[in-house]
């Protein structure tokens, strides 16, 4: 073992995941504002185009967005590897994955053959890039570990997902013609469960013992689940590409079995943690987790009861697994990981022997983070409402934006105080210090 | 065998323990409570940190011929996180519930993102560079900590 080589200072500087987290919230405000537009009457199905729109503003302009930020400030310290030199600063990825969403929200909205071709190149480029960087990290990693093999796996399926997306692209561009349906479903299935929730099971994996201090996963649990999940979905999607609808309907069940198991362990570690305070991450992600067992058990029902129409439900499933499930874990994490960055990078910029600066809560402070808690739940209910009483559209839409628009002040206090820090130090420490108290 | 990484791994969540029982106290403000939690968990932080620094990490180093990145950097966190438990003491003497928490959150995650990197690598490294006398090793651990 090279043990001289070992070093644990690896982490990039903050501003690398720091402009993934701040722009991630503004696109959950945009796409708040496109369902603001969504014309009265409309049929609601899972084609519409400000709904598209909106579904693509939320996963790749916030989940991606923000998943990507976290994954190249963890890796380092999950996997025990260097961040990638080339591109330090993130902006490879970040540039082409801002303009690549806008890009693509406006090709469904105007439903221009161009844009769509432009969007698909650059989102190409953008999950490209960051796959290279991914798959350098995973190679270089020291650990090997469940959340390793994970990330592998996930990005494996983010692979899939971005190359079925691409496909889609260039066919409503015009460019290629394929059976285009089953690859909708495809490229859905693998973007959000086989990358989304597959990475958010590793990452639980560390988080979840380590944030609430609760046992840690069983062993076999760790191991086995994500296999499961995988096989799961190839079996699905095989139904789905064959029609073979007894395929579709064990994959279907077997990945909603996998996903409402997953989150029922965590629950119950949770309930049994060994921190007992107030904490708006472990709030979070019982209301994601919520959120993931009705989506998977609702997918299931849909499935076998053949609901008369049905379309609305899909869409309802949809928005509660991106914005019930997975906005709310990210926005828990978020809470974890800015202030405690923002602090980290504090301490380390002051001189050695001074005194520590503040703490977390006075970067981001709890009441603050549970005002986003209660505008996000209450943007859950709303919206979810809407699509069986269209009159609440315009509140609802407004809550979303709201909701983000809390999560974006949140983030941006944090780098506020992160910038004045860097300006204090040295000369203002005193002023630093009080800044970052509650 | 017993290793590094078993004892050491242990010895961290049991100061886990004694964190979120300080930590709860201190919430409810049942400082009666709160206090002697808080003194327990602190002295049995420092008398990890002793383990660590007065016998693993001089061994490691001679094993690896100086002090090297890992050993430096985890000392350096060990000081990150005195400063904190220093403040965190203080705020349970003088009953401020909120310098409390808030230091108490932000400890948890230097710690346990500490632990992390001691039970993934560095443990696992001390276990494989003093394989031979890994039993000693701990033998000494164990008394310096008998000892206090």
């Amino acid at each position: 073992m090279a043990i001289a080589s070992l070093s644990f200072d690896q982490a990039p500087p903050l501003a690398v995941p720091l402009r993934f987290f701040l722009t991630a919230p503004v696109f959950g405000v945009v796409a708040g504002v496109v369902l603001l537009f969504w014309p009265h009457g409309m049929p609601v199905t899972r084609y519409a185009p400000e709904l598209l729109a909106a579904t693509h503003l939320l996963t790749l302009g916030f989940i991606a967005m923000s998943m990507v930020g976290a994954l190249l400030q963890i890796l380092p310290v999950v996997a025990g590897s260097a961040s990638p030199k080339r591109c330090s600063s993130g902006g490879c990825v970040h540039v082409p994955l801002v303009v690549g969403t806008v890009g693509l929200a406006a090709a469904f909205l105007l439903e221009r053959p161009l844009l769509f071709e432009l969007a698909g190149v650059l989102l190409a480029i953008a999950f490209g890039v960051f796959l290279l960087m991914l798959g350098h990290a995973l190679k270089t990693a020291r650990a090997h570990n469940a959340t390793v093999a994970v990330i592998g796996f996930a990005g494996g399926a983010l692979l899939l997902a971005v190359s079925a997306g691409f496909t889609l692209a260039l066919v409503l561009a015009g460019t290629w013609s394929v059976p285009r349906w089953s690859l909708v479903d495809v490229h859905a299935a693998w973007g959000l469960i086989g990358w989304v929730a597959a990475l958010v099971m590793g990452v639980a994996w560390v988080v979840v013992p380590m944030f609430q201090l609760t046992s840690p996963y069983p062993r076999g649990v760790r191991r086995r689940l994500v296999p499961m999940l995988f096989l799961s979905l190839g079996v699905g999607s095989a139904g789905v590409i064959l029609r073979a609808h007894v395929l579709t309907a064990v994959g279907v069940v077997g990945t909603g079995g996998t996903l409402i198991f997953f989150a029922a362990v965590t629950l119950a570690l949770q309930a049994r943690r060994r921190r007992r305070v107030r904490d708006v991450t472990l709030d979070f992600w019982r209301l994601g987790l919520a959120c993931l067992i009705v989506v998977a058990a609702g997918a299931g029902a849909l499935t076998f009861s053949r609901l008369a129409g049905g379309a609305r439900e899909t869409v309802l499933l949809g928005f509660l697994f991106i914005d019930g499930f997975a906005v709310s874990v990210i926005s828990g994490m978020l809470y974890k990981i800015v202030p405690f960055l923002v602090w980290l990078h504090a301490q380390q910029a002051q001189t050695a022997g001074s005194r520590p600066v503040g703490n977390m809560k006075g970067i981001i402070s709890d009441a603050a983070a549970y005002a986003h808690l209660g505008a996000h739940a209450l943007s859950l209910a709303l919206v979810s409402a809407a699509l069986f009483w269209p009159a609440l559209l315009a509140p609802a839409a407004v809550a979303l934006s709201l909701s983000f628009a809390l999560l974006g002040a949140n983030m941006g206090r944090a780098a506020w105080v992160h910038r004045r820090l860097l300006l204090n130090n040295g000369a203002g420490e005193q002023d630093a210090d009080c800044a970052m108290r509650p | 065998m017993d290793t590094v990484t078993a004892r050491m791994s242990a010895h961290h969540k049991s100061c886990d323990d004694l964190f979120g029982e300080a930590e709860e106290a201190a919430a409810k403000a049942d400082w009666e409570r709160a206090v002697p939690r808080m003194r327990a968990f602190v002295a049995e932080m420092e008398r990890h940190f002793a383990m660590e620094e007065n016998i693993l990490f001089p061994e490691l180093e001679a094993a690896m011929g100086g002090p090297q990145g890992p050993t430096r950097i985890m000392r350096t966190e060990h000081a990150r996180m005195r400063g904190l438990l220093e403040i965190l003491t203080q705020a349970v003497e003088v009953k401020d519930a909120q310098a409390c928490l808030g230091t108490a959150e932000t400890l948890l995650i230097l710690m346990q993102q500490h632990n992390l990197k001691e039970e993934q690598i560095l443990y696992p490294m001390s276990d494989e560079a003093l394989a031979p006398k890994v039993e000693a090793l701990l033998h000494a651990m164990h008394g310096a900590d008998a000892g206090r």
